[in-house]
């Protein structure tokens, strides 16, 4: 028998994290998205190697429902790239907490990701992990403080744009 | 037959069971004896879980979901330590079991840090007592202890890392509990400490500074177990025919000792100190049982030591003489004007331009007058090679010595060991001073020991 406390409900997890993404489709329908349950065990799985990549453990269903919610309303999201982009974006988020030294609460990352998404990145995941998500990682590691300039900055870029 | 004296047969045997993994050693022999089911086992891992998500949960404050791995794995092992420590406490391991099957986890770990607490707190007063009858002595390792075991107190943290041990606890006891950490460790070191304090008590702080000097000079900064030194030389005193508390061991009882242990077999050694203990008892009044304990176990390691000593014809390395430092027979030595910096350069600009080295030693005897800038010289690039030695031949033994002194070195009786430097001048100094004759090269190094140097 396996003394390794930290394996044992695995399968409870699990179960309990797909009902949390199902669970989601009565918010997100109405910005016509809605996975299925063999997509919400897929998106389960690639968090189970997304933590398993990243020397993480979760306990609890996770940040997959978080995500879909703040998600659901982007403009660069549809049905058919929707369960693709939360695929990418569950494994951005937990490659970025350890990045950022788990200063950032899970709120504060998700929120900062939705934000740059939508703005300077329009819906690149490429453009947010190597340019957004990776200056914010080194400037917390190198203890450089952001300027809150910086940051009106882009929110102007992107009205420039429109 | 009394009742009373048949001893509980006991399932799970408290000597299988690791100090260091109590908890998680304890499931297992109760596992391997079959006395916890497939579905018991399940039960306390599920609540290990649920216990560990709780405390995650309360570390990141619930603003995060999860933690890397190691952060997860601390705060289990915290957890594991904790019930560890409440069930150490019940010295019967049958009641152990029943605890183990009918307490939920979450109590168990509870209780587990009740016991910290109140450890903590009986530690805190612990350390205060230490530093009453701590021992008047200049070694670094003892000093920098005594005051680093206050950030352990600083940075114990018995709810996520009840299992750490931080601070700076350096200084070596005679006996160490290995097996232990965190609370545990602290509160042993700190026990043992103060006993070690209280036998230390017995003699003069100058004897003991003397024997700990006759050991090794640069007793400050190495790490040394002041108690184990002091016992052993009170131990020499009593097979020589002295009192302990005299300390010191002269030539002559050096002789009594040697002849005392000729061809003595480690068992009879044991039992000769065994036998000198109980004269040490009563020599020094020493009435407390667990110092009394103490001293015991101390002199097992200390007869292993003396045993292998006296075959190796190295016993005058365990029973020291005093080294007394006569301050009449030190010199105060004063450097003279260091040069401007404008001068030096112009001077070591000269030596380097000399072509040959008659002409490089004759201007340095004319314009270099200190030590530190004859230092700068020799560091300046203005010597290669066979020249350094040249030099050292050139001066004159106080100089020699004076060099000697600034070097970072260790010396050993009358050897010269060097420790690393980059320096080529330190390199072709001990070069050269290994070549000296042996008169020459003790009146350089015996001179070099009893200058104070000034600058």
């Amino acid at each position: 028998m396996d003394m390794n406390f930290m394996l044992a409900p695995a399968n409870i997890i699990k179960k309990q994290a797909i009902a949390e993404i199902i669970k989601c489709n009565e918010y997100t329908s109405k910005y016509g998205l809605s996975l299925t349950s063999t997509q919400a065990l897929e998106l389960v799985n690639t968090r189970s190697e997304a933590l398993s990549n990243n020397g993480r453990i979760e306990f609890g269903g996770g940040i997959i429902d978080k995500l879909i919610k703040v998600f659901c309303d982007s403009s660069f999201i549809w049905q058919d790239n929707y369960e693709e982009t939360i695929h990418q974006l569950i494994d951005t988020f937990y490659y970025y907490k350890n990045e950022s030294l788990d200063s950032l609460s899970d709120d504060d990352l998700i929120l900062i990701m939705k934000k740059y998404f939508e703005t300077s990145c329009y819906g690149s995941i490429q453009l947010l992990q190597n340019r957004e998500l990776d200056k914010i990682a080194h400037d917390i590691r190198f203890g450089i403080q952001n300027d809150d300039s910086q940051e009106e900055d882009i929110d102007e870029e992107g009205e420039d744009e429109y | 037959m009394n009742i009373n004296s048949i001893k509980k047969n006991e399932v799970i045997k408290k000597g299988r069971l690791d100090e260091a993994t109590y908890f998680l050693s304890f499931i297992q022999e109760a596992y391997d004896n079959q006395l916890l089911s497939d579905k018991m086992l399940e039960d306390i891992q599920n609540q290990g879980v649920q216990l560990l998500a709780n405390q995650t949960k309360a570390f990141t404050r619930g603003e995060s979901s999860s933690v890397r791995i190691e952060v997860a794995q601390g705060i289990m092992n915290s957890i594991f330590y904790s019930i560890s420590i409440y069930l150490k406490s019940i010295s019967d391991t049958d009641e152990v079991l029943s605890l183990v099957t009918k307490t939920s986890i979450c109590d168990l770990y509870k209780m587990g840090k009740q016991l910290i607490d109140k450890q903590i707190d009986k530690t805190k007063k612990l350390y205060k007592s230490i530093q009453l009858n701590c021992i008047k002595t200049e070694n670094l390792a003892y000093k920098e202890t005594l005051s680093g075991i206050s950030e352990f107190f600083s940075f114990y943290n018995p709810e996520y890392a009840a299992q750490e041990t931080p601070g700076y606890i350096d200084y070596p006891l005679s006996i160490v509990n290995i097996n232990l950490t965190g609370i545990e460790y602290v509160n042993s070191y700190i026990k043992n400490l103060y006993l070690e304090n209280e036998f230390c008590q017995k003699f003069s702080f100058e004897n003991i500074e003397n024997v700990l000097l006759g050991y090794d000079i640069h007793y400050k900064n190495i790490l040394i177990n002041i108690f184990q030194r002091v016992l052993t030389n009170a131990l020499g005193c009593l097979i020589s025919n002295k009192k302990a508390v005299e300390l010191n061991i002269n030539t002559l009882d050096f002789e009594l000792i040697k002849n005392k242990l000729n061809n003595i077999t480690q068992i009879e050694l044991y039992q000769l100190l065994i036998d000198l203990e109980l004269q040490l008892f009563k020599e020094l009044s020493i009435k407390k049982s667990d110092l009394k304990l103490y001293i015991t176990d101390s002199i097992k390691e200390i007869a292993i030591r003396l045993y292998a000593a006296n075959e190796n014809n190295t016993l005058e390395k365990e029973f020291v003489s005093f080294i007394k430092y006569d301050q009449n027979e030190m010199f105060q030595f004063q450097d003279g004007i260091k040069m401007e910096d404008e001068t030096f350069r112009e001077i070591a600009d000269k030596i380097r331009d000399c072509e040959n080295v008659a002409d490089k030693l004759a201007l340095i005897k004319n314009s270099v007058n200190s030590i530190i800038d004859l230092v700068d010289i020799l560091e300046g690039s203005c010597l290669f090679d066979s020249e350094f030695t040249d030099l050292f031949d050139f001066l004159q033994t106080p100089e020699l010595a004076m060099l000697v002194k600034l070097l970072p070195s260790e010396m050993e009786n009358t050897t010269f060991e060097f420790v690393e430097s980059e320096k080529e001048w330190h390199l072709m100094l001990e070069a050269f001073i290994k070549n000296l004759s042996d008169k020459d090269r003790n009146e350089v190094l015996n001179l070099s020991e009893k200058i104070i140097f000034n600058c």
